[in-house]
């Protein structure tokens, strides 16, 4: 109380001065805090109405007003926000009735003059209209129109019991304040604005996202003695990197692991196309109960196919003079006509992917393959030693039309697992920059083999830690297949 | 991303430095692609260049089919050895000229006339 009697010593000049330093620099500051503290908060969605509360607050103090209210207005002039009390939380009320608050009376008034509405008794004022249904009497009432050049951004009112309690002088206090309080409702409706577009943008994504993972196998085959296991983590919502796992004629299978160029977006739209070329064009999808490879869609592969590579040309691993499986070799057609349309349809876009193409035949374990500037996949003994090498056979896809692309075969022996795996697993960076390395992978991989299930949960985790809390940098996609031992059934 | 680009003779030298990834690759392929005038030889300096991802070679891919559809020629100088090596498994370094010092790039361009 002591610090009261003290100001109450000041003379009128003084504390006109006073307030005129408060309006100037403490009503800026405080609102320039709250506008920071919220837009740090994750609660933005929350920030213009704590914003508006707070401007509430701060003019009432300001003016000592008993009670006052805070009407946020669209370029239209209807009200999206408001605050009917200082002390009570925002009231949901619907538009329509929030509109006709501002009807008549002061408030239309200040709507339309867009002039500060100062009434010192509202006994004598024609523009007072006593609002229905209320317990509270104001005697003085204050209206300061918040402007942005002509647009009004909002209306504050102020309200006191006793008549001349707002002055011509707070009128003119509440004028500087006026702008300060504009600026803050501006970037709070900017916030609000910024808000309501990143939801729903998020909202694209995630459908984005949904639609994607339909675009990855529901579920892997299961053969008697073949296990397949898969592992997939994109770094952002959407991924250029895929795996796929799927029946192709004469019981083959087709295994697919690939990485499209760049990210985002971009890259998740070539994923999908990608996946379905290489689909449609091994023969695993049946168009009008033809496959892909007939006479009557031959003449629409005269264009992709425009180099044909003849089977001769075909190189295989020396270590296995096997025949080839003609069914394996016709799917990884796939390779270069898929390579083929990229490049000449959407060549302008420079998109690419590196992508593994293997055809695996359960019965015979006969893997023909080719792989499109994709990183090296391993052939692992039981025993997690690395026994072959399945390197870059040519080009990644989507390069330049009528590139070549080798075909080679290997055959997994019982107990061996064939890993697959983008280069987020190689170039996962712990937080202090380090990446993962092809060196480091092949240390984990070098453990018995229990199950291929087994051997990504282990990679996974691994890469995992190494990342630790740092953000993860690019898309996580593994793939393995084990030959297991025949089963007696 | 530092993108310096000199004129030496004949042959336009960009200079990157930085690491040539998703976030930098935009900014420096619309740098990049606009010196591919009809003739142009171009030579890029990547010794400053520690970290390439796909979005860097997405960069190299649209930079090599303006350079060829304007008869113009392109020399890379100064690859990281990782770099060296995912151009290599990706089949970029069939397209690309690629020199170990600036002054032998200079040296290609300036020789194939």
């Amino acid at each position: 109380m002591g610090d009261r009697d003290q100001s109450l010593k000041y003379d009128d000049e003084e504390l006109e001065s006073l307030r005129q330093d408060v309006a100037a620099n403490v009503l800026p500051r405080k609102l320039l805090e709250t506008l920071v503290a919220m837009a740090r908060s994750s609660k933005s969605h929350e920030m213009l109405d704590a914003t508006l509360q707070q401007t509430l607050n701060v003019s009432t103090e300001l003016t000592r007003a008993e009670e006052g209210s805070i009407f946020l207005l669209d370029p239209c002039g209807r009200v999206t926000n408001c605050i009917l009390s200082p002390t009570e939380p925002p009231l949901k009320a619907n538009s329509d009735q929030l509109d006709q608050a501002l009807e008549g009376g002061l408030a239309s008034w200040v709507k339309q003059t867009q002039k500060i509405g100062l009434i010192t008794d509202t006994e004598r004022d024609q523009r007072w209209i006593a609002p229905n249904q209320q317990q509270y009497t104001a005697r003085s009432v204050l209206a300061i129109p918040i402007l942005k050049g002509e647009e009004l951004l909002g209306i504050v009112s102020l309200l006191h019991s006793r008549p001349h309690h707002f002055s011509q002088q707070t009128a003119d206090l509440m004028q500087l304040a006026a702008d300060q309080i504009s600026l803050v409702l501006q970037n709070a409706r900017l916030y609000a604005e910024l808000d309501r577009r990143r939801a729903l943008l998020n909202q694209e994504l995630e459908k984005g996202q949904y639609i994607q993972r339909n675009f990855l196998p529901e579920s892997l085959p299961e053969l008697p003695n073949l296990e397949i296991a898969s592992y997939f983590k994109p770094a952002r919502m959407v991924a250029g990197d895929f795996y796929d796992v799927f029946d192709l004629p004469d019981n083959q299978v087709g295994l697919v692991i690939a990485d499209v160029c760049d990210k985002g977006v971009g890259a998740a739209l070539f994923m999908a196309l990608f996946r379905s070329l290489i689909r449609i064009f091994s023969g695993q999808t049946q168009l009008e109960g033809l496959s892909f490879h007939s006479e009557f869609t031959s003449v629409l592969l005269d264009k992709l196919s425009s180099v044909p590579i003849p089977l001769e040309a075909v190189t295989f691993a020396q270590k296995s003079e096997r025949q080839p499986n003609h069914s394996q070799i016709n799917a990884l057609k796939a390779i270069r006509l898929t390579n083929n349309y990229i490049a000449l349809n959407h060549g302008d876009l420079g998109m690419f992917a590196t992508l593994f193409f293997g055809v695996l035949d359960p019965k015979t374990s006969l893997l023909t393959y080719i792989n499109a500037g994709h990183d090296p996949l391993f052939i692992l003994q039981d025993n997690g030693q690395v026994k072959e090498v399945l390197n870059s056979t040519g080009p990644a896809l989507g390069l330049l039309p009528n590139l070549k692309f080798r075909i080679r075969q290997t055959y997994l022996d019982v107990g061996d697992l064939l890993f697959g795996y983008t280069d987020g697993v190689t170039e996962a960076r712990s937080q202090g920059g380090t990446l993962f390395t092809e060196k480091r992978l092949l240390t984990v991989l070098e453990t018995e083999v229990t199950s291929a299930q087994a051997v990504l949960d282990r990679v996974a985790a691994e890469v995992l830690a190494h990342t630790g809390t740092a953000s993860q940098f690019d898309d996580i996609t593994m793939l393995a297949v084990r030959r297991k031992s025949f089963s007696v059934t | 991303m530092d993108i310096t680009i000199n004129k030496l003779q004949a042959v336009t030298v960009v200079e990157l430095a930085g690491d040539l990834d998703a976030n930098t690759a935009s900014e420096v392929q619309q740098k990049v692609i606009s010196l591919a005038t009809p003739s142009s030889k171009i030579l890029l300096d990547l010794h400053g260049v520690k970290y390439m991802s796909s979005a860097g070679l997405r960069m190299l891919l649209s930079l090599y089919r303006h350079v060829t559809a304007n008869k113009g020629q392109v020399v890379l100088v100064g690859l990281a050895p990782q770099i060296y090596k995912t151009m290599s498994i990706t089949g970029f370094l069939n397209f690309f000229t690629t020199c170990e010092t600036l002054e032998s790039g200079l040296a290609v361009l300036q020789q194939k006339s």
